[in-house]
């Protein structure tokens, strides 16, 4: 099975290396998009499905915070797996992000294996459902 | 600056530079002299303790971290954008990781976003605690600052 993956990230530099490492990941990838923002995400999510979403916190226009929390709020993307993708390393924050339905953390800077070892956790956990 | 707090920055700022942009980071050596400086961002952080992380960077060292990542263009405008978006993201991680290192893991911070600062000038200390260290990134001279205010003691 191909995954379609979404990074939402206001930094180019952290979407070109995440869009790179998620290729080399040894995941089969049908599609990825990326989006500047939270409010640019909820546009790509119009037409297009991801099976995981990779999210900043720290964005202008629409945060990481609002967006997930947008997503469950609704009907249709309540479900959708978030990895949170940020420099923030507080373990409070991150507990309340869980709590909220973020399926996991991945502390900038990261090393490739810390992205495959997310794919793998969210995406395996999802087919066994 | 106590050898703690200048170890502490050197290790975060290595870590961040080795781990994203395969680029080392050295105590400056006293002796040699090194490019300086050309760019400058800073950004603030809300929480357990306010305050603020500035640094001043090489243009060569985003330029070395854009041709490795994002490729360079030949159009100056978006050159500079691309030199932007790399030392706002390099700090962001820098902010991010010190605070941790600095306060632990449990506190929540809010950041601001990172601004670039046109002059490339350090901002002026607001605060009572700074932490001012000179490093070596790839042969250049590079400079962090580290302001803490407010600091709840909870």
């Amino acid at each position: 099975m191909a995954y379609n993956i979404l990074i939402v990230d206001d930094s180019a530099l952290t979407r070109t290396v995440m869009e790179r490492t998620v290729r080399m990941c040894g995941v089969e990838i049908s599609e990825i998009r990326t989006a500047e923002h939270g409010k640019a995400a909820l546009a790509v999510l119009e037409d297009f499905w991801p099976d995981i979403v990779f999210c900043d916190i720290n964005m202008p226009v629409m945060d990481g915070l609002q967006f997930v929390q947008t997503l469950k709020d609704s009907s249709e993307w309540s479900d959708l797996p978030v990895v949170i993708v940020s420099t923030e390393g507080s373990e409070t924050r991150m507990e309340e992000l869980r709590r909220n339905g973020v399926q996991g953390y991945i502390r900038k800077p990261f090393a490739p294996e810390d992205v495959a070892t997310m794919i793998q956790q969210v995406l395996g956990a999802k087919n066994n459902v | 600056m106590s050898d703690n707090y200048e170890q502490a920055i050197l290790d975060v700022a290595s870590h961040v530079f080795e781990t994203s942009a395969f680029l080392s980071v050295y105590p400056l050596d006293e002796g040699g002299e090194l490019p300086p400086p050309d760019f400058c961002a800073t950004m603030t952080f809300r929480g357990a303790a306010d305050g603020r992380v500035s640094m001043r960077i090489a243009g060569e060292v985003l330029d070395t971290i854009v041709d490795n990542v994002l490729e360079m263009d030949s159009d100056p405008e978006e050159q500079m954008k691309r030199r932007n978006d790399v030392l706002k993201e390099m700090l962001n991680m820098l902010c991010g990781n010190l605070l941790t290192a600095h306060f632990g893991s449990n506190p929540v911070f809010n950041l601001s976003p990172p601004e670039v600062i046109e002059s490339a000038e350090m901002p002026a200390p607001t605060s009572a605690e700074v932490h001012h260290v000179l490093l070596n990134i790839e042969h250049t001279l590079a400079e962090v600052m580290f302001e803490v205010q407010n600091q709840k003691n909870s």
